[in-house]
């Protein structure tokens, strides 16, 4: 395992040297050549726990769990333990940690060179991620508990956990049909818009490969969009306070639910490397609003952009807990001017 | 807390073997007590039985209702034996003195364990139980004299050891949410799980127990006394520890003898005297028997030197030194200890030295500073054989502290003294029937129990030990003669010796003696000597025995433990010499299976493959050494780079690559190969 690892002496390795201190002074004491040689037995623990030190640091641990889940949810994953050292590995504790769910400890036994263990597990996923993370410590204080080595390596996994979806009503929203009728595509969405560096949430199929070979990086190509989307969500927050994970979950169920009615639905958040997104599938919906982490106040430009991806005649829903007033009144204005409803959501009530 | 149930199985939960391993510590411990005489064993056997009974109740009721009653039991056992215990410290230890607390923290441990055998339910429990058991082991080994408890140690320090072993791995199991299998390993004879675990719980027991033995005899050994003194159970000269003093050959020089003694002798030469002169040198007689110990009671009558070295006459004689006489010249040694050794009644003793009397019978030279002297002694022959006393008849004209007795003596012994001379026609029947007696149901044993304090040495030899040396044997047979009503004294000196090639006899401490000389009317003092013919007792022939004696005689010098401990660390390093030779050819035998084992039947890989046999089909195929990138570069397929990327990711990147991924690239490598097949990739990039 690559990584740390450290040593110590437990608790219970304190005993045999206090033991072997006690009844060697009583065999001394006594002149007794019977407490001399329970002070030999006491100490030979140490040795012995010294000489069969366990083992951990040839232990490689990868974990699997689905790829996509949602917070709230128990999902099935593995963990494997494999001996890349050449001697047997010892009886072990493995503890997989990973932000967004639950750590897992799992008991491994002694393993041969090359041999692989494996458990199945189960685990909360405990918040709302988008990346690859994840350590693991191995532990063992084998065989008697008085000598502990414990060795913490690299185990990544990769992980998307939606927000949970709460029951939403589109209440004042617009219907599909009335969606469809207001927001007219201007432009095909085939022509090409221009060309970007690539950001979170976007496929591999915008890849622009040609332009990605001459600048050394990944470059996406951007199509012209359809305008007059209809529906927009403007996440603004702010982050960090307790209704943040509410308001986001309540932003993507009603994206869901949108797009459940069959509607077009354009996500915006003042965040690097999260570009705006608009789409009808429920999967893209949920995997940008994983990928939400701490957005700022949304700058007048990408209110800009969220008004015109809405078109004249859409609304844009602002989802908020707090915003200054100024930005209220600037974005207010805005979308009349742009001929956008605006509306907000909230996690909380509006005071 | 694990609570341990006996539900769970499996190769890694060990509830059952740390129960077996804490019962076994825990009878270990018990045993241990009256190996120390702190306990009496039919009571250790009780103990045993009723620790059995209460563990395996622990097992067997273990719901809620049961565990309540087992509780409310374990405790009204506790606090009816300390209730006892604190009633018999109060009433007794104001008699016994600390002499007492030993036996009666003993007896408070035993009920303590039975107490704690109901409620064994959880890991700390478990190991409760395993720290009171080591605990009475201390205790007897601290208060044992002797082997006795060696028996116990070994069988309890490796039990302890693996109830550590298995303690600790229950603690880890209750640590975790789930326990991994591991996958099998088809053609590779290496040991499962189960065989892993057994072995290193083996090992680990090994090593904990050969260290802890080197350690043992590297560590400078207790002052005061040695350690064959104590792990053998033999007394070294001025071991006066305890109840059981020591004895040496000085000890058969007159004075008094203590029945309970114990101890070697060593085998330093004391005198040599010429062949043919006698086997029984007489050095002193005791005439006092008190129920423990011989006394000589005209020790206190000295009579100053002598003069010309001519010896008093013996007033028990009557004043009639009859019978032939023998004269010897006697060298003595360093371990001479001045007491003049003679094969009869001593008539004259000449010697460069002065010649004192101490005594009746105890004639002393001063010795020497070199400690080397010698003597020519002239002695009466005392009368012997058979024929010459049977023919003996008459009235006892005798001192009556020959027939004495002490009051206590039990009833038991004289009613044997008269069943066996009830028949005799004669003296010398009645003794030949006394020696026939001891000599067919009595046991030589030099480490014989010693008796009880508060017992008659010789009733309990007679009837309880039923073992003994020549001590017990004399001092039995004198005590018989004397219920009898026949005048007898207990004899000290020195018998069988070893021939040298001189032709004289050498006498050494361990030929050290005592036998029995009875009155004849008119004959004088005859010896009998009733431990001659004497059956050894068995266990001085077994292989325990030997082992032990052996071990102490190793014990017994720094070079020996230091060449003992050397021999332990060779023998650890050939096992692990051994251990480590087996792994490697295994592994030779078996190397580790290298690359990716999902390759051949992951999806991705069987995709590819397609494609391969695609490209085959159209006429290009992969070359050889075509890698991953060149094949990616050939093909003018935008959504192939990524896929094979993700296939190099699946071959060697730490994580595995998602299955959305791996999926995604399956079907770019499918459609590559459908495209290939159909021609629609028809402009393949000449390779440069």
């Amino acid at each position: 395992m690559r990584g740390t690892s450290r040593s110590r002496v437990t608790r219970l390795g304190l005993m045999p040297p206090l033991s072997a201190a006690i009844l060697g002074a009583l065999s001394v004491l006594t002149a007794d050549s019977w407490l001399l040689l329970l002070s030999g037995g006491a100490l030979g623990l140490l040795v012995a726990a010294f000489v069969l030190r366990p083992r951990v640091t040839e232990l490689r641990v990868v974990a699997t769990h689905p790829r996509r889940c949602q917070v709230g949810e128990v999902v099935a994953g593995t963990i494997q333990v494999t001996n890349t050292g050449d001697r047997r590995s010892s009886l072990a504790r493995v503890t997989h940690e990973r932000t967004g769910l639950a750590p897992v400890t799992v008991l491994v036994p002694p393993l041969g060179p090359g041999a692989t263990a494996e458990v199945r597990v189960e685990r909360l996923v405990l918040a709302r991620v988008a990346g690859t993370d994840g350590t693991s410590t191995t532990v063992s204080s084998e065989p008697l508990g008085l000598l502990e080595r414990a060795a913490t390596g690299p185990s990544p996994t990769d992980l998307v956990s939606h927000p949970r979806l709460v029951p939403v009503l589109l209440g004042p929203l617009l219907t599909a049909e009335e969606g469809q009728g207001r927001a007219v595509a201007s432009r095909s969405g085939l022509d090409v818009h221009g060309v970007r560096e690539w950001q979170r949430g976007d496929g591999t199929t915008q890849v622009h490969w040609r332009s990605t070979a001459r600048r050394g990086r990944l470059v996406v190509l951007e199509r012209e969009t359809r305008i007059g989307v209809g529906l927009g969500l403007l996440l603004v927050g702010p982050p960090g306070l307790p209704s943040w994970e509410p308001l986001v979950a309540l932003t993507a169920s009603t994206a869901v639910t949108a797009a459940r009615a069959g509607r077009r639905v354009g996500l915006f958040a003042a965040q690097p490397g999260l570009a705006e997104l608009t789409t009808g599938d429920r999967t893209g919906l949920l995997d940008w609003c994983a990928a939400l982490d701490e957005p700022s106040l949304p700058p007048p430009a990408l209110v800009a952009l969220a008004l015109r991806r809405v078109g004249s005649g859409g609304e844009l829903v602002v989802a908020a807990t707090w915003a200054p007033p100024a930005w209220w009144a600037s974005t207010s204005a805005a979308a009349r001017a742009a001929g956008v409803r605006l509306q907000v959501l909230t996690s909380e009530p509006a005071r | 807390m694990n609570r341990i149930t006996t539900s769970t199985s499996g190769p890694y939960v060990h509830a059952l073997g740390l129960r077996i391993a804490v019962v076994v510590v825990g009878l270990a411990g018990l045993y241990s007590l009256p190996a120390s005489g702190l306990v009496q064993p039919a009571l250790t056997t009780v103990s045993a039985l009723l620790y059995v009974a209460a563990a395996c109740a622990s097992v067997q009721y273990s719901s809620p209702g049961g565990h309540k009653a087992r509780k409310v039991l374990s405790i009204a056992w506790l606090v009816s034996v300390g209730l006892y215990v604190g009633i018999t410290s109060a009433s007794g230890l104001a008699d016994s003195g600390p002499a007492g607390l030993g036996p009666l923290l003993a007896l408070l441990l035993v009920g303590l364990h039975i107490a704690h055998g109901l409620v064994l339910n959880s890991r700390r429990d478990l190991l409760v139980g395993v720290t009171v058991g080591l605990f009475m082991l201390v205790l007897a080994s601290g208060l044992s004299p002797g082997p006795a408890v060696a028996g116990p140690l070994v069988v309890g320090w490796p039990a302890a050891v693996v109830c550590l072993v298995l303690a600790h791995r229950v603690q880890e199991l209750g640590l975790v949410s789930a326990v991994a299998d591991v996958r099998r390993q088809p053609g590779v004879p290496r040991p499962g799980v189960q065989g892993a675990l057994v072995a290193r719980t083996a090992v680990t027991v090994a090593v904990s127990v050969l260290v802890g033995t080197i350690v043992f005899l590297l560590l400078p050994q207790p002052d005061g006394l040695s350690a064959r003194s104590r792990l053998l159970g033999g007394q070294q000269p001025g071991d006066q520890q305890g109840s059981t003093p020591g004895r040496d050959a000085s000890f058969y020089s007159g004075g008094s003898m203590n029945l309970n003694a114990r101890g070697s002798l060593g085998s330093d030469p004391v005198i040599d005297v010429p062949a043919g002169t006698g086997e029984l040198w007489r050095s002193a007689v005791l005439d006092v028997y008190d129920g423990t110990s011989w006394n000589d009671s005209g020790l206190l009558s000295a009579s100053g030197d002598l003069v010309g070295g001519v010896a008093p006459i013996d007033p028990a004689d009557g004043g009639l030194p009859t019978g032939p006489t023998l004269t010897a010249d006697v060298r003595a040694y360093a371990a001479f200890q001045g007491v003049v050794a003679a094969p009869g009644r001593v008539v004259r003793v000449v010697a460069d030295s002065p010649v004192t009397s101490l005594g009746e019978s105890v004639l002393s030279l001063t010795r020497p500073p070199t400690g080397q002297t010698a003597y020519t002694v002239t002695v009466v022959l005392p009368a012997t054989g058979s024929r010459a006393l049977t023919g003996i008849s008459g009235s006892d004209q005798i001192d009556g502290r020959f027939t004495q007795l002490p009051a206590e003596l039990p009833t038991r012994v004289r009613e044997l003294a008269a069943t066996l001379t009830a028949g005799a026609p004669n003296r010398a029947a009645a003794v030949r029937a006394v020696e026939t007696y001891l000599r067919a149901n009595e046991r030589y044993d030099l480490a014989s129990p010693v008796a009880p304090d508060g017992e008659d040495a010789v009733d309990d030899f007679l009837f309880t030990s039923h073992a003994g040396f020549c001590e017990h044997f004399a001092s039995a047979e004198a005590v018989l003669l004397r219920a009898a009503g026949i005048p007898a004294r207990l004899a000290t000196g020195f018998a069988y010796g070893q021939p040298l090639q001189d032709g004289r006899i050498v006498m050494r401490s361990a030929n050290a003696h005592a036998w029995v000389e009875v009155w004849y009317p008119g004959a004088g003092w005859s010896p009998s000597d009733p431990t001659a013919g004497a059956a050894l007792a068995p266990a001085n022939t077994s292989v325990l025995s030997r082992l032990t004696s052996w071990l102490g005689s190793v014990l017994g010098s720094a070079w020996s433990r230091a060449l003992l401990a050397l021999g332990l660390v060779a023998l650890g390093l050939l096992g692990w010499l051994l251990v480590r030779v087996r792994s490697r050819r295994l592994r030779a035998a078996y190397p580790l299976p290298t690359g990716p084992r999902e390759r051949p039947t992951h999806p991705l890989f069987a995709a590819f493959a397609r494609l391969e046999a695609a490209l085959v089909v159209v006429g290009r195929p992969r070359e050889p050494s075509e890698s991953l990138a060149e094949l990616g570069g050939r093909l003018p397929d935008p959504a192939l780079a990524p896929a094979l990327r993700t296939m190099e990711q699946q071959c060697y990147a730490l994580v595995p690559v998602p299955v959305e991924d791996a999926q995604h690239a399956e079907r770019a490598l499918d459609d590559a190969a459908a495209r290939v097949i159909s021609g629609s990739v028809v402009a393949f990039v000449t390779r440069r």
